[in-house]
């Protein structure tokens, strides 16, 4: 019985933590989304569900189908690079294994806002691949690698990549090499060995990567806004805009809202799916 | 302990000094004011004046909401004052301590805000104009129009600002930059879609930048940002076109919970000696709308358009109006262009 009070007490911490910082702001939220905007912003607490009617403008729709579009491809690009470093990080040596690890891990010490900047001076006009290129004779005059589909692409895949490897090198780590060997006995070659053991072994690890990869890149509005140019606008910075600029408040959670509601349905039936199967 | 008490000392010290001597605490833009005319002032009405600046009005709208008292004198731009008037955040201000008010030049500037003055006074003024890389743009660039010129395509940007990307297209159609009619909003929407076709990126903080990286020949700024690159590239020119442009007025103003408003209004008063504000132009390049300070004032500063519009460019140019019920509307507008 004292065990079991036990228990509760240390559990009260992290409960505490999770209603202020994450149940509170949402239930705030969720007030706001049903509230009405003042004339010069605030919120007027006079319930009402046009947010939520106004939300489902077709242009707004448009929106959330291209932020649907670059996430998926940003993780499916994550996934093509990320798969392959995590597989050489957890084949390493222990020694080789903590200083690759260490290098992917590394660029989180700069802030995400200078490192996105920095790509402004790489990819510019007159910047380092720009320069590179027509110094090798490849191009004649710089070409325009900033601000279109390119540049928001590889700033998305560029934040979220750590994100996809870490998950998939914790999976392969803990696989148990017998079966490799028990394979190759069986008589597979390496690439049925990869393709029918390794792979569905580490599809935990993937399917966490998919996750922590995909979530954040739908609502992303940091990247398009810094290396985006003028059709890359993302269903994020509709939001951000509507709580920065506008001052909407209302509208802005009623879309967050809509956004958190899609993202959570689809992400669990996708978890119960990859579960079945694996 | 001893310790303590030196502290003890040293509180007793600092207010033994603010006995003697008044206190100003000043709240103004950075870089937008002759630091000497402190000094003066201070020596002239034997006070302290405390100086703390602010990079965008609403840093400064968010630190004086969230209980920043000390603040006598803050200068926000219109529609900063319209909003703050309709807050209740504004002293009035006392007309019989500001004889220099005569020296002012009110017929001419549009402050659509605070027509009789009653909260606000014009300390200087600035516009939107357009930068360009004279050696890239071989048009003369006299007019918004050279935004719609496709053979400056993906080189052009212009502020991540709805009213001040409407009022480019009002202007070329011919309308008031406050222009409330939803058929020309209608009008205007269709020219911006369009002129969107050949834009690099709607972009407000780097947009000088990429004007010197090379990235953007044709840059929709606000000239004091633009000065700032001429500096560093003498290739890059700023033009204000004829059609007329979107003015900003900053404005002198004194919150409510002032501690000393009969100081705030001396020095507000102090401003308007025309030999005050013909240091600050000669010293920030704004200008200045203290008609009498004229003649003190630098040729080069005076003559130039881009600091001193001419005549015929200043009738045409409006300051933003705070529209009401009616920004929502062109709220819309705007994310509909912004998500095509």
């Amino acid at each position: 019985m004292s065990k079991n009070r036990q228990h509760i007490k240390i559990l009260f911490l992290p409960y505490f933590w999770l209603f202020i910082f994450f149940i509170l702001p949402l239930l705030i939220m969720f007030v706001y989304s049903f509230s009405q905007r003042g004339t010069y912003g605030g919120v007027k607490y006079i319930f009402t569900i046009s947010n939520y009617i106004n939300s489902f403008d077709p242009l707004y729709f448009k929106l959330f189908l291209r932020s649907l579009t670059y996430s998926f491809f940003s993780t499916l690009i994550a996934l093509l690079i990320g798969y392959p470093i995590a597989y050489y990080i957890a084949t390493s040596t222990a020694k080789i294994k903590a200083i690759l690890i260490f290098l992917v891990i590394l660029p989180f010490w700069t802030n995400f806002l200078i490192r996105i900047f920095s790509w402004i001076v790489i990819l510019g006009t007159e910047g380092m691949v720009n320069d590179f290129l027509i110094w090798i004779g490849l191009v004649e005059s710089p070409i325009e690698l900033l601000f279109n589909d390119f540049s928001v692409m590889l700033g998305l895949v560029y934040g979220v990549l750590p994100y996809m490897i870490l998950p998939i090198v914790a999976s392969l780590d803990k696989l148990d090499k017998n079966l490799l060997e028990a394979s190759v006995d069986l008589g597979a070659n390496r690439f049925e060995t990869f393709y029918k053991v390794t792979f569905p072994l580490s599809m935990q690890g993937v399917v966490t990567g998919i996750v922590f990869v995909f979530i954040p890149s739908l609502g992303q509005f940091v990247v398009p806004d810094i290396l985006g140019g003028t059709s890359t606008y993302m269903i994020g910075n509709t939001i951000s805009n509507q709580f920065i600029t506008v001052r909407n408040w209302p509208f802005g959670s009623a879309m967050s809202m809509l956004l958190m509601l899609i993202v959570s349905i689809t992400i669990s039936l996708y978890i119960r799916y990859s579960k079945k199967k694996y | 302990m001893k310790k303590y008490y030196f502290v003890l000392l040293a509180f007793l010290f600092i207010s033994g000094c603010g006995k003697n001597q008044e206190v100003l605490n000043i709240y103004n833009w950075a870089d937008y004011v002759d630091e000497q005319i402190l000094r003066d002032f201070e020596k002239e009405f034997n006070c302290k004046i405390n100086y703390d600046t602010f990079a965008n009005n609403e840093e400064m709208l968010a630190k004086l909401q969230a209980g920043a008292a000390g603040y006598d004198l803050v200068f926000p731009t219109g529609y900063m004052v319209s909003m703050m008037i309709k807050d209740g955040m504004l002293a009035e201000l006392d007309k019989s301590l500001l004889d220099n008010m005569k020296n002012l030049d009110e017929k001419d500037l549009d402050r659509n805000w605070d027509p009789e003055s009653k909260y606000s006074l014009p300390y200087m003024y600035g516009f939107t104009a357009i930068g360009y890389k004279s050696d890239k743009v071989t048009d003369v660039v006299d007019s918004w129009t050279i935004l719609q010129n496709p053979k400056y395509k993906s080189k052009i940007v212009l502020l991540d600002d709805m009213n001040e990307v409407f009022a480019i297209a009002f202007k070329i159609l011919g309308y008031s930059v406050n222009d409330t009619d939803p058929k020309h909003l209608e009008e205007a929407k269709n020219l911006l879609l369009e002129q969107k076709k050949i834009l690099k990126k709607y972009e407000t903080t780097m947009g000088k930048d990429m004007l010197l990286s090379g990235d953007a020949y044709l840059v929709h700024n606000w000239t004091g940002d633009l000065f700032q690159v001429v500096d560093q590239d003498s290739t890059i020119k700023i033009a204000v076109p004829k059609e007329g442009t979107v003015i900003f007025v900053d404005n002198t103003c004194v919150p409510k919970t002032a501690q000393n408003k009969v100081l705030a209004m001396k020095f507000i008063n102090y401003l308007m000696r025309p030999e005050i504000a013909a240091k600050n132009v000669n010293k920030v390049f704004y200008a200045s709308p203290i008609d009498a300070a004229l003649p003190m004032i630098s040729e080069e500063i005076k003559n130039n358009p881009n600091i001193y519009l001419t005549k015929e460019v200043y009738d045409k140019s409006e300051a933003l109006a705070d529209l009401g019920e009616y920004t929502a509307i062109k709220e819309k507008a705007w994310s509909e262009i912004k998500s095509k």
